[in-house]
């Protein structure tokens, strides 16, 4: 294992689920701490910054329907010049994360995945299940697809880095 | 409220023990803003104190010993300093330069006489209060020599020359004690606040943290099937809680208070022993965040995980007793004396044992030996 940190930083709290559960779980992205905080709509304190471990690399994940630019670029820059902060990967769910599942599995509509019974209830559903590693894996999910589209449109310049972060 | 310097002698377990709060220069980038007195920018004061050492060090101690002189100075009361005299046989003497409102330095001298007959009064006691108004481009260090060119009056009266002093503030927070009643802030609208964000953190379990209306100073804190009661002046014995987030209550009373400036003066001692890593690293960053200009933050830790923060070397001091013969006597180091550079590795420094403060672990090892003697 790298002597390096990994500090994701994920829109919310679906995203901070699935996360730990493909770093613990599948055990196919690097481990590392998450936080629920949007990169993409929130702006990065001091405080934060300050409780990051030196050479640590910033992960930022969010979904691309609702993007603030301005906030995004002001939160690259100050990670970058955060002395804890050795490398900043932008990672993009085109257009959320419902879009990139419905992409990375083979099924027809999101509801598929845990028998949901709209796609409004998935979310809940998503958060109070206790065996989405076990359903993932029924509807062959599959990492390779997973975070690898770009978005040219609010996220133009921007490269998806979801790549970086898979092991 | 800032303190610039302290001097202690035969209190409690410090014997000529000498501490300095100012620093030499301004850190380019430091991410702790404004560590100079509000308008006055080469008077410099390390704001954020964090200090580290072994078990029995004098972390503690040292919060008790400022906190009598505070008393001592806003009371005017001298039992909140003779109960402290280690050896009544000598002479103790303490001295605290000091910054109350934000434009006089104040040096407060207290020599106290050996004890003759069988209760220290009055007559044992010499103060000295010196104060010199702060210019513009003054540092502590030339208002130091102006203090010591002034030659003041004094009073023979300790009380008259007290009163030379503006008001004092302040906030210490020691460990928790078993069965210690609670003492929570009254009518604080951010409290609450602050409780729930603090108490959901450490347990996940915690659905949600109200105030209790028809109870004064209560709140209720509500978990899946249970609820706990938690009031002023009640002991916090449940054990529904952790330890940790039982501490969490009385770190929410200290960041609320900081947040809000209330006190100026914040010695935050331990409070986190049973909290995670984490938490503590992130409730100390929204310390130095929050914290107000001309006032000044103590806090003591044994985590070492804070001293990868990227915060001035200044900012970490270690504190050390060593035996001389029958006597201990305390030190305190500063890490800014030692490492120079911003990419000296404060962490590597401390587990290499640069600063000679690492508990010896010789007799602990010695215990296996215990088993095959018998």
């Amino acid at each position: 294992m790298s002597n390096k940190y990994v500090q994701y930083y994920v829109e919310g709290s679906d995203e901070e689920k699935f996360v730990q559960i493909l770093k613990t779980s599948f055990k196919c992205i690097l481990p590392g701490k998450v936080q629920v905080f949007n990169a993409a709509t929130q702006r990065f304190t001091r405080a934060q910054l300050l409780s990051l471990k030196p050479k640590t690399t910033a992960v930022l994940l969010f979904d691309t329907d609702f993007i603030n630019r301005i906030i995004l670029d002001d939160n690259i820059t100050k990670l970058s010049k955060c002395r804890s902060v050795d490398e900043i990967l932008v990672v993009l769910q085109v257009k959320n994360l419902e879009d990139e599942l419905l992409r990375c599995c083979e099924i027809n509509r999101i509801e598929d995945i845990l028998n949901s019974k709209s796609k409004g209830d998935f979310k809940r559903d998503f958060l109070k299940a206790n065996n989405v590693d076990q359903k993932l894996r029924q509807v062959k999910f599959n990492i390779n697809k997973l975070w690898i589209m770009e978005d040219t449109d609010t996220c133009a310049g921007i490269r998806n880095e979801g790549r970086r972060i898979k092991v | 409220m800032v303190i610039m310097d302290v001097k202690i002698d035969n209190f409690y377990g410090f014997r000529d023990f000498h501490v300095n709060f100012s620093y030499p220069k301004k850190i380019v980038g430091s991410n702790i803003s404004e560590e100079n007195l509000k308008g006055f920018p080469n008077f410099r004061y390390k704001k954020i104190n964090i200090i580290m050492g072994a078990n029995a060090t004098g972390k503690t101690t040292f919060g008790h010993m400022l906190r009598d002189i505070f008393n001592f100075i806003d009371k005017k009361n001298y039992n909140f300093i003779f109960d402290s005299i280690n050896d009544v046989s000598r002479e103790a003497s303490f001295s605290i330069d000091m910054i109350c409102g934000g434009e006089m330095l104040y040096r407060v001298t207290c020599k106290i006489l050996p004890l003759e007959k069988e209760f220290y009064d009055e007559k044992n006691l010499i103060v000295q209060v010196d104060s010199t108004k702060i210019a513009t481009k003054d540092s502590y260090e030339t208002c130091v020599k102006k203090i010591v060119k002034n030659k003041e009056i004094h009073s023979k009266n300790y009380i008259e020359e007290l009163e030379k002093v503006e008001n004092l503030y302040w906030l210490f927070e020691h460990p928790l004690e078993v069965n210690r009643p609670l003492r929570l802030p009254k009518g604080d609208e951010l409290f609450i606040k602050v409780l729930r964000n603090i108490l959901m953190s450490l347990d996940p379990a915690i659905k949600s943290v109200d105030r209790l209306h028809d109870v004064d100073d209560a709140y209720v804190i509500r978990l899946d099937k249970k609820t706990i009661i938690i009031q002023d002046g009640e002991v916090f014995a449940t054990n529904l809680l952790s330890s940790g987030t039982k501490a969490g209550v009385e770190v929410s009373k200290v960041l609320s208070a900081l947040i809000q400036g209330s006190n100026s003066f914040y010695y935050c001692d331990e409070k986190f022993s049973y909290i995670h890593s984490d938490i503590e690293k992130a409730v100390l960053g929204v310390m130095i965040e929050m914290i107000k200009p001309n006032e000044q933050l103590f806090f003591t830790t044994h985590n070492t995980d804070i001293l990868e923060m990227d915060l001035p070397k200044h900012s970490f001091v270690f504190m050390k007793k060593e035996r001389y013969g029958d006597e201990n006597s305390i030190h305190c180091l500063s890490a800014g004396d030692f490492l120079k550079r911003n990419t000296d590795s404060l962490r590597k420094a401390v587990e290499n044992d640069l600063f000679s403060v690492a508990p010896s672990t010789d007799k602990i090892f010695e215990i296996e030996s215990f088993v095959y003697r018998s």
